[in-house]
């Protein structure tokens, strides 16, 4: 029987690494909210789900890396940190402006960047990801 | 700015060559091949001279830019 194990694409271990993995950040940002045991629950699931993830990219058989897939994810990152620099600058004004929208109270809990953490890695992985994705169909 | 255009198309096709083959030949993938074809990306000049070779011809007869033919 043939059982040589077939080796990871570029686009698989990117859509692993950074889509995956930042959607299960972005839940656990999102979830991290809220102090409930069913929150507290998909907060370990996904933490779970990213670490076998990134295991998983990490162990397997994988493509190797070529000078377009390696020019398309620097480009990807760059681009991700010039727009986070952005966000993150804003970010400084998310709290005023939940403050004055009244939102802290309704959630009944204070709104920080310290507890956004996880949202914003995982919407950078995201981006990341899905950047790299249109660079190797389009082009840039 | 001038568009970067190659006859890596056309030579594979006169050598009847897959995309795969040249891809390995030159030691990428076989996506960067036909991202090269398209004139989605432009390749290092390491990588322009190994096609170079491949096809045995100079880079210029490969890689041109549009309206140099």
């Amino acid at each position: 029987m043939h059982t040589e194990k077939k080796e990871l694409s570029i686009l698989t271990q990117v859509n692993l690494q950074y889509i995956f993995t930042g959607s299960c950040f972005a839940i656990s940002g999102i979830v991290g909210f809220f102090d409930t045991l069913p929150t507290l629950i998909i907060n370990v699931v996904t933490a779970l789900l990213a670490v076998c993830c990134l295991a998983h990219v990490m162990v397997a058989r994988k493509e190797m890396d070529d000078e377009m897939s390696k020019e398309h994810l620097q480009r990807a990152q760059a681009t991700v940190l010039t727009w986070s620099q952005m966000i993150l600058a804003l970010g400084f004004a998310v709290p005023l402006i939940l403050r004055f929208a009244d939102v802290q109270a309704q959630i009944g809990k204070t709104v920080t960047l310290c507890n956004m953490f996880l949202l914003i890695l995982g919407m950078q992985h995201i981006a990341t990801g899905l950047l790299f994705r249109r660079y190797e169909k389009e082009g840039y | 700015m001038p568009v970067l255009k190659t006859r890596i198309h056309e030579l594979r096709k006169a050598r009847n060559m897959q995309q795969l083959e040249l891809a390995e030949l030159v030691g990428v993938r076989r996506e960067t091949i036909g991202n090269l074809e398209n004139g989605k990306y432009n390749p290092s000049l390491k990588l322009a001279m190994d096609i170079a070779k491949v096809f045995e011809l100079p880079v210029e007869e490969i890689f041109f830019f549009e309206g140099q033919e």
